[in-house]
């Protein structure tokens, strides 16, 4: 049952991060809330999407350039992670279910380029199509998308869950460790957002005056 | 003030369903806009005609395809030379590309993105930072993808000119401005603070740490998310052979 | 040499060149190669619609470009130089100024006569001759559609079929 949902929330997923219609749900953070939803743990599913997002933000989708699929790399692992453990935060499996997403990410992005190849098949080969053919082979790729972003999520949870439930058990580094070392990385991976927004003086100056108000921010939360 | 199209401003929320190597975005822009073709040609002989001459090679940012598909109903409702209009397209969409690009991919997500980030780093609930990331990210992909239908239809073989009067231009600045100010507010709240969402209270070492991975990121960028990658991967098989081990 | 990148690309001054190579390379000038182009405002307009402030596009002739290429080269502007075929680029480099230079393949798509070769590169037979006659130019060719992406050379573009 949960796997059937985890496919149709990859599904969606798998679509929206190119296909129809774009609005973000593809991103890992909201991928891996709206799957922690699914499984009735939020803090878990945000836990790991969080940490997906940080690594994904460098990422940008530019021209025809092949790029991993971060979305349903996230519903997979998350689905994985929470699936095969039980409630309350496992470090360990939470960074290994990490490493999965990361390695699961280019799989997708394999069946993404396969996608389009099959796009251009069914689309541009044999001459222009008429009006109703294309109409029906364009809405048929989206489909097809849909059912590929499903595939790459429930594959992914299953084979990611299968893992975890072997491999958790190993787990030897102590909770706080292994937590600090994802937050570290985490830290790391939000530095890379910075030259995304250019290296100028504006970018310098702005990038300083946003470290001063967090410092304010931190201290007057506090 | 000008009819919107709805049945192409609907469909362009599609126009990279069939994205493919061959023709780019070229048989997406054809489906969406079939509807406006179908108003303009009843006989389905010169439909044929029309719709075959826009199957060929297209590209844009997807919010910014309503532009050209605006320009392109006008032109083909004038009555435009099919070369001329081909011409067109061919010219405007790498601007469109470009424009999209650093505006929305390099510029507005990320921005958004980091925006939600903050928020979670300052302890908010879950629900506050996706639902606010996708309402303020939507907002501007909603106007971006209207605007630009409208100045198309307004502007048809002379959309560029409009184009670069616009406000679009001035706002890729700004977001970059507000971009690494955003980035800046999260680094500094993970160095302070740690992580909420992984519930971790950060020891003595983390504050030196953590300032070190975050400069090593924003120095290194994408060389540094490779090594982060390899350094998590190493971790995972370091935490498991040592629990194999002993 | 200020001549930063020479780029085949069809699709002109694009995101890939904007942002994935000016990123890198950080140029204040684009020089667009190309007959048909120089002699047409209304195009030029519409490609020069995406080109961020801080950088000026320009668009000059095959001719004008031969005559001004040691002028460039040796200017303390960064420029871009960009031709959206094959042919155009090769005839520049039969005029023997682009010796010794590397040549960027960064965009041919798919079109009548032309195979897939890479997944931004189609090309037909007259390209893949071009193609050999600039690298007997002295030219070296190598694909590549963004700085990170692995680099293909010419005998790996002609031999695919």
């Amino acid at each position: 049952m949960s796997w059937l949902a985890t496919g149709l929330l990859g599904g969606f997923v798998g679509l929206d991060a190119t296909s129809f219609p774009q609005i973000m749900i593809s991103r890992p953070v909201v991928a891996g809330v709206l799957t922690g939803v699914l499984f009735g743990r939020p803090a878990e599913g945000l836990a790991l999407g969080f940490l997906v997002e940080a690594f994904s933000l460098i990422i940008l989708p530019i021209g025809a350039a092949r790029y991993p699929e971060s979305g349903t790399a996230t519903v997979a692992a998350a689905a994985a992670y929470l699936a095969a453990t039980p409630p309350g935060l496992q470090a360990g499996a939470l960074l290994l279910a990490l490493t999965f997403a990361l390695g699961w990410e280019r799989i997708g992005g394999q069946t993404v380029v396969l996608q389009r190849q099959i796009n251009g098949r069914r689309l541009t080969r044999g001459g222009p199509l008429a009006a109703e053919v294309l109409e029906r082979r364009h809405l048929g790729a989206m489909t097809l998308d849909f059912v590929r972003g499903g595939l790459v999520a429930a594959i992914g949870g299953l084979a990611g869950y299968g893992l975890l439930r072997v491999l958790a058990p190993f787990w030897s580094l102590p909770h706080p460790l292994t937590l600090a070392i994802l937050g570290i990385a985490a830290a790391g991976m939000l530095g890379t957002a910075v030259p995304l927004f250019g290296a100028g003086r504006s970018a310098r100056v702005s990038l300083i005056a946003g470290v001063l108000v967090g410092v304010v921010l931190v201290l007057a939360v506090r | 003030m000008m009819r919107l199209p709805w049945p192409v401003m609907v469909r362009a929320f599609a126009v990279q369903g069939s994205w493919n190597y061959e023709t780019l975005m070229g048989t997406g822009f054809a489906f969406v806009i079939l509807p406006a073709l179908r108003r303009l040609h009843t006989d389905p002989a010169a439909l044929h005609e029309a719709i075959r001459r826009h199957e060929g090679t297209f590209n844009s940012h997807p919010y910014l395809a309503p532009l050209a598909l605006g320009a392109v109903i006008r032109m083909e409702e004038e009555g435009e030379d099919p070369a001329v209009i081909e011409r067109f397209k061919a010219a405007l969409r790498g601007s469109l590309g470009t424009l999209g690009d650093q505006l929305i991919w390099a510029g507005w997500r990320p921005l958004c993105v980091l925006a939600a980030l903050v928020l979670l780093l300052m302890g908010a609930p879950w629900w506050v930072a996706i639902v606010s990331f996708l309402l303020l990210y939507n907002v501007l992909h909603l106007v971006l993808m209207v605007w630009g239908l409208r100045l198309g239809l307004a502007g048809g073989r002379s959309v560029a000119e409009r184009l670069r009067g616009s406000a679009l231009r001035r706002l890729q600045p700004r977001l970059m401005a507000a971009g690494s100010f955003v980035a800046g507010v999260a680094l500094a709240l993970v160095v302070l603070r740690g992580v909420p969402t992984l519930d971790m209270r950060p020891g003595h070492l983390w504050i030196p740490m953590a300032v070190l991975a975050a400069a090593a990121g924003a120095r290194w960028g994408e060389r540094a998310r490779r090594f982060g990658v390899a350094a998590v991967a190493v971790t995972a098989v370091a935490g498991l052979l040592a629990g194999v081990v002993t | 040499m200020s001549i930063l990148l020479y780029r085949v690309d069809e699709r002109l001054i694009h995101g890939q060149v904007v942002v994935g190579w000016g990123g890198r390379l950080n140029p204040s000038r684009i020089i667009v190669v190309d007959d048909d182009l120089a002699a047409s405002t209304w195009e030029q307009e519409l490609y020069a619609a995406g080109v961020p402030s801080g950088i000026e596009a320009e668009f000059r002739s095959v001719a004008d470009a031969v005559d001004g290429l040691p002028e460039w080269e040796g200017s303390r502007d960064r420029a871009l130089l960009l031709t959206r075929d094959i042919g155009t680029m090769s005839r520049l480099a039969a005029s023997g100024c682009l010796r010794g230079r590397e040549v960027n393949i960064g965009g041919i798509h798919h079109g009548p006569g032309r195979s897939q070769v890479l997944h931004y590169v189609f090309l037909n037979d007259a390209e893949r001759r071009q193609l050999e006659e600039m690298a007997r130019n002295g030219v070296e060719v190598v694909a590549r559609d963004l700085p990170n992406a692995r680099g293909v050379g010419v005998e790996e573009l002609v031999r695919t079929r």
